[in-house]
């Protein structure tokens, strides 16, 4: 079990010295800027895909000032902090951003999306996010998540005749405004209970008995739960993933709920570490549900996207019985996870943005017949994508699970692993769906592959992590256990 | 005593003005008895020394606020017997909601007083300026959460023009560019017509 007040630990670093350790964000958002003046005076007809190169550009460099700039430290007068495990979701976020601007580099025509806002509403939601993951206090916390989802709002909306798509940014906007609020209520009774919104000061205090303080909490574990999608709160997750244009929908099922994650594991293991106890009953329930809906709703989606949605549901459910367990190999299973998930969702994402049936983007499991006749190579990949989200050894996903419900058993949630692993065997069923449609099923119009470089080398990076993902083993391993909170 | 008078007389036209908001039948002078109100809030906040936050009131919740609901309730037609019967229908679960804050706020004045002490016990304001001091705050220890709002200003801004700005076809739009950049040869032609032979 981890020891209380291990924030007090880092260093507090004083005036401009602080703001090195917020090196990328400051980048990012200075650049973004500049991208901005540059789109209107100079990239006249290629205006997209110049942005978009150029958005590419700033996240490799802001991938590197994470990693190369390895101290760590609070910052901002206690606003900020940057510790290893920070770091490593800084990492993540930003892998997942460059595939999404892989991702929409070519598709941003057929997605009807190919406005050069779409770059810089990206840039700026990935500022929101890394500065969430660092953020420590509630108010870094609460401006963050809000300045991670509003551009997100906007992107559901970008494609403007489809009727669909602005219903999904309405639902979405509605909602998140929704969570927001209750996050917002949460860390006003916490603050009129404690007295400060700093995360040290909040830790310091023995929170146990304390009523206002859990009611707090629960409110705010609600708000979160609503925006990583987590059964009961998960309502918003199939229409919107729905309604937008396949890149952003790849977008929303990662980067946002990665950096939600960080910060949750933040409070969970550091910041209410001391009402742990009254903690993870909910966190049981909110996992358990999850996995329930996310397993049984799949089984009668048509769609491909809502099939997603409720798999994603069904994923948070089993990285939330990592955060039950509380204990340090816990925490690496769901950073394992986190890292296999994505690279898992990138594969089926660029399958899906690379097929196209009548020159139109696929939309039904059942436009995926005759997918094996056709291009044999693809449907291979999409297999093993298939089988490893469900889960089968010795592909990447497999082993996600296995550490997460191991981690659950080590802590003597004996029950929790058995059901999840239950749960894990049904959602086999609706991915071996997809398989038996795609080799067993024929049609009569062809599906066309319109790959392009940027989506073949996701597909083929994807098909290398979950294949040969027991031989990087020990690169993940040497990254994950180095790293503390 | 003069300092009491006044504080009853403005904190009675505050009421009665949030009166006139919910009884009055046209919905403008609805609005404008709000703007009543908050003008008088406004000067209340500034019994409490609070000169920054009156100052704010009058800005944000006046000149933006109130002036947009203005706007939006003379474009919308809205009839007023309709309006009427509408209201009706909600009067029990106000006068629930009503008595519930009565009954709060009569317990916080007469049972448990202690509360209500303590949170009076405002600092001496004073010497300070608070706007001064507000500024003081913001621009130093709270400079990264300032910036932020910024930020999220900076994505609001984005989002609404990416939202609303679509170019149509077909459609007769004045491009000012052009109206400048035309030039008088362009457009006159100086022609010499001889007598008696013009059209």
């Amino acid at each position: 079990m981890f020891t209380q007040n291990i924030i007090n630990n880092y260093l507090q670093i004083p005036g401009i010295d602080g703001m090195l350790l917020a090196m990328p964000e400051i980048f990012i958002f200075c650049s973004t800027l500049i991208l901005m003046i540059l789109d209107i005076f100079f990239f006249k007809e290629k205006s997209f895909k110049n942005t978009n190169k150029f958005g590419i550009f700033i996240i490799i460099i802001a991938f590197f000032l994470a990693l190369l700039l390895p101290s760590t430290g609070i910052a901002f007068n206690g606003l900020y902090f940057v510790s290893e495990l920070s770091t490593f979701f800084k990492l993540i976020i930003l892998l997942s951003i460059f595939f999404v601007f892989l991702l929409s580099h070519n598709k941003a025509d057929i997605e009807g999306i190919k406005f050069s806002e779409f770059n810089f509403l990206l840039l700026l939601s990935t500022c929101g996010m890394l500065i969430l993951v660092s953020s420590n206090s509630f108010l870094t916390f609460f401006l963050a998540l809000e300045l991670q989802a509003l551009p997100i709002y906007v992107m559901c909306a970008l494609k403007k005749n489809d009727i669909k798509s602005a219903e999904a940014s309405l639902k979405y906007f509605l909602l998140g405004a929704l969570s927001s609020g209750f996050i917002l209520f949460g860390i006003s009774l916490i603050y009129g209970f404690v007295g400060s919104i700093s995360f040290e000061q909040v830790s310091n205090i023995s929170l146990k008995e304390n009523m206002g303080i859990n009611f707090g909490l629960i409110l705010i574990l609600a708000g979160v739960a609503f925006k990583i999608s987590s059964a009961p709160f998960h309502m918003w997750a199939p229409d919107v993933y729905e309604g937008t244009p396949s890149p952003i929908t790849f977008f929303i099922a990662t980067a946002p709920k990665i950096s939600i994650l960080g910060i949750l594991i933040y409070l969970i293991y550091r910041v209410f570490s001391g009402i742990h106890d009254n903690l993870s009953d909910l966190i049981i329930v909110l996992s358990l549900s999850s996995m329930l809906v996310g397993s049984i709703g799949a089984i009668v989606q048509k769609n491909l996207k809502r099939l997603i949605a409720y798999s994603s549901i069904a994923h948070m459910g089993f990285i939330l019985v990592g955060m039950v367990a509380f204990s340090e190999k816990g925490l690496h299973a769901i950073m394992y996870y986190l890292i296999i998930y994505l690279f898992l969702l990138t594969g089926v994402f660029a399958i899906i943005l690379s097929l196209q049936k009548d020159d139109k983007p696929i939309e039904l499991i059942s436009d995926l017949k005759g997918l094996y006749n056709d291009h044999p190579f693809i449907s291979i990949c999409l297999l093993i994508f298939m089988f490893s989200l469900a889960g089968i050894p010795p592909l990447s996903g497999f082993f996600g699970k296995w550490l997460v419900f191991f981690s659950a058993i080590d802590s003597g949630f004996y029950i929790l692993a058995i059901l999840g692993v239950l749960f894990s065997v049904i959602s086999a069923f609706y991915y071996l769906k997809i398989i038996r449609v795609m080799f067993f099923e024929n049609s009569d119009t062809p599906l066309i592959i319109d790959g392009n470089r940027e989506i073949r080398f996701l597909i083929n990076l994807s098909l290398f992590v979950s294949v040969l993902f027991f031989a990087l083993f020990p690169i993940f391993d040497y990254m994950i256990l180095n790293t503390k909170i | 005593m003069y300092y009491s008078m006044l504080f009853y007389i403005f904190s009675f036209f505050v009421i009665a003005s949030s009166i006139g908001v919910i009884t009055s039948k046209n919905p403008v002078y609805c609005v404008l008895y709000l703007i009543l109100a908050f003008i008088n809030s406004a000067i209340l906040f500034l019994f409490l020394n609070a000169e920054f936050l009156a100052m704010l009131l009058i800005v944000v919740y006046v000149g933006a606020v109130a002036v947009l609901f203005l706007f939006v309730v003379m474009m919308l037609n809205i009839n007023i017997e309709e309006k009427k019967s509408k209201f009706l229908k909600f009067k029990p679960l106000s006068i629930i909601l009503g008595s519930i804050i009565l009954v709060e706020f009569l317990y916080f004045l007469i049972i448990d007083n202690s509360t209500l002490e303590k949170l009076s016990n405002t600092p001496n304001l004073e010497q300070k300026n608070n706007t001064i001091s507000l500024g003081n705050i913001l621009y130093t220890d709270f400079a990264l959460l300032f910036q932020m709002c910024g930020v999220i200003l900076l994505v609001a801004m984005i989002g609404a023009i990416v939202l609303t700005l679509r170019k149509r076809p077909g459609v007769k739009k004045q491009i000012i560019k052009n109206q400048v950049d035309t030039k008088k040869e362009d457009v006159i032609e100086v022609v010499s017509v001889k007598n008696n032979e013009g059209a």
